[in-house]
C-alpha cells in the first residue's frame, strides 16, 4: 500500500525538497567556516607592541601584520650569524626553500632588549637553493625595517649540519634556532614583505578564524527542515494511506471513533495512542 | 493524496493547546519578520547592522523553526492535506501573511467545532478558553 503512486510520488518530491535543504544546509556550514581573516589583522603594528621577545604567541597575534627596525646580522661564518635555508616549502605550486635569517630587532626599552626575529627573507627555487646560499644575496645591512606577517614559530625538528659544517634546519622554529643564533629569541617569525630577486617574497595569509554563528545557524536550520519534511511524508502516508486500507477506511474509522467514545479505555483498533499536550 | 479536507481530529487529540501554540508561533513569527524586513531594507540601503542585524536574522531562524514544530503538530492533529501543510509552512516567510493566516486557521478550527465548547470538557483549561 506504500507502494501506491501517490505517496510515492510525494515521496519523490520530499527527497528532493529534502535533498535540496540538505545541500542549502552544508552550503552554510562551508559558509559559517569560510569568514575572512580579522580586519584588526591587516593593520601594520610595531612587532615590539605586538610581541615581546620570548613571550608565548598567543593566537589572537596569528598572522598580525608587523614592522620592526633594527639590522640583520652580517654573515661572518658564525653559527650565530648564519642564515639557514628550510627546505620543503612549495610556491605557486613549486617546490622550493625558504631564506631565513637572524634579524635582531631594537627594542624602546633599549638595547639590552634586543631579541632576534627570525625573518624569512622569500623563497628560491630547487635550482638557487641546491646552491647554498651562494645565489643569494646578503641582507641589507644597517638599520632596516622588516615589514610582514608575524606567524607562530614552527614546531623543532632539530639541526642538522651537512659535511662541510653548515647548519641546516627543517622548520622556522624558534627553539632550533635559538642554539644557533643565541638567546633571546622572538617565539615567532615574519615573513616579509618584499625580496629582493632572486629571493621571491613569502605570500603568508592570516589565518581564517572564527565561525559565522549566522551560517552556522542557517545550516542546521537546513538539516532540520530536511528532516521535518521527511517526516511530515511519513505522517502523510501513516495517516492517509496506511490507515485507509481498505477502501472503507473512512468508515472504520466512524465506527473506530464511536466505539472510542463508549470505552475510551480499551480501543483495540487504536494504532495511536492519544498525544498528550507537553 | 486526499483531496478531501478531513475535519476529524481522531479520539482524544487536543486540538486547543496546539492551536495556542501554534497561534502564539505563528505572532511571534510574524513580528520577528518584520523586524528582519526592516534590518534587512536597512541593510540593503547600506546601513550597516552588525550585531544587531545577526543577531536578529539568527533568533528569526530558530523562532521559525519552533513555528515549523507548531504547524507540523496542530497539522498532523487536524489530518489536514498536505497542501496546507505546504501553505503554512510559507506563510511564516511573507512578511504579514502569517497574521492572515494566523487568523484564518483560527477562524475555520472554531466554525468547524474543532475546538471542545468551554462546557465541553471538564479538567482541562487550556482548550476550554475555546
Amino acid at each position: 500500500m506504500i507502494l501506491r503512486p501517490a505517496p510515492l510520488g510525494l515521496l519523490v518530491l520530499v527527497l528532493a525538497l529534502a535533498t535540496g535543504f540538505a545541500f542549502l544546509g552544508q552550503w552554510q556550514l562551508e559558509r559559517s567556516q569560510a569568514k575572512g581573516s580579522a580586519p584588526a589583522l591587516e593593520a601594520v603594528r610595531p612587532l615590539t607592541e605586538v610581541l615581546a621577545p620570548a613571550e608565548t604567541f598567543t593566537g589572537p597575534v596569528d598572522g598580525q601584520l608587523v614592522t620592526a627596525t633594527g639590522r640583520f646580522r652580517s654573515d661572518d661564518g658564525s653559527d650565530a650569524s648564519t642564515q639557514v635555508l628550510v627546505a620543503g616549502r612549495s610556491q605557486d605550486g613549486r617546490d622550493g626553500s625558504w631564506v631565513v635569517a637572524p634579524f635582531d630587532v631594537e627594542s624602546p626599552d633599549g638595547p639590552d632588549s634586543t631579541a632576534v626575529l627570525p625573518v624569512v627573507r622569500g623563497w628560491v627555487p630547487p635550482e638557487v637553493a641546491e646552491r647554498g646560499l651562494e645565489d643569494v644575496p646578503v641582507p641589507p645591512q644597517g638599520t632596516t625595517t622588516v615589514t610582514g606577517r608575524l606567524l607562530l614559530g614552527e614546531p623543532a625538528r632539530g639541526v642538522t649540519r651537512s659535511s662541510g659544517g653548515a647548519p641546516s634546519v627543517r622548520s622556522v622554529a624558534p627553539a632550533d634556532l635559538v642554539n644557533l643564533w643565541g638567546a633571546p629569541v622572538y617565539t615567532g617569525f615574519v615573513t616579509a614583505s618584499a625580496a629582493d630577486a632572486p629571493l621571491q617574497a613569502v605570500v603568508a595569509r592570516a589565518p581564517t578564524r572564527g565561525t559565522d554563528f549566522r551560517s552556522l545557524s542557517y545550516g542546521l536550520q537546513w538539516f532540520l527542515f530536511a528532516g521535518l519534511a521527511l517526516f511530515a511524508w511519513w505522517r502523510v502516508v501513516k495517516d492517509r494511506f496506511l490507515l485507509e486500507e481498505p477502501a472503507a477506511a473512512d468508515d472504520e474509522l466512524a465506527a473506530a471513533e464511536a466505539r472510542r467514545r463508549a470505552d475510551p479505555v480499551r480501543d483495540p483498533d487504536d494504532h495511536h495512542q492519544p498525544v498528550e499536550a507537553p | 493524496m486526499s483531496t478531501v479536507t478531513r475535519m476529524s481530529t481522531r479520539g482524544d487529540r487536543q486540538v486547543g493547546p496546539a492551536l495556542t501554540r501554534y497561534r502564539v508561533m505563528a505572532i511571534v513569527t510574524g513580528v520577528m519578520l518584520v523586524i528582519l524586513t526592516i534590518s534587512f531594507t536597512l541593510g540593503f540601503l547600506g546601513v550597516d547592522t552588525g550585531t544587531l542585524g545577526r543577531t536578529i536574522a539568527i533568533a528569526h531562524g530558530w523562532v521559525y523553526v519552533v513555528y515549523l514544530v507548531t504547524v507540523f503538530d496542530l497539522w498532523s492533529r487536524l489530518r489536514w492535506p498536505f497542501g496546507r501543510f505546504v501553505a503554512l509552512v510559507l506563510a511564516g516567510v511573507v512578511p504579514i501573511v502569517s497574521f492572515v493566516m494566523e487568523h484564518r486557521i483560527v477562524r475555520e478550527v472554531r466554525a468547524n467545532g474543532l475546538v471542545p465548547s468551554p462546557a465541553g470538557r471538564t479538567g482541562d483549561d487550556a482548550s476550554s478558553r475555546y
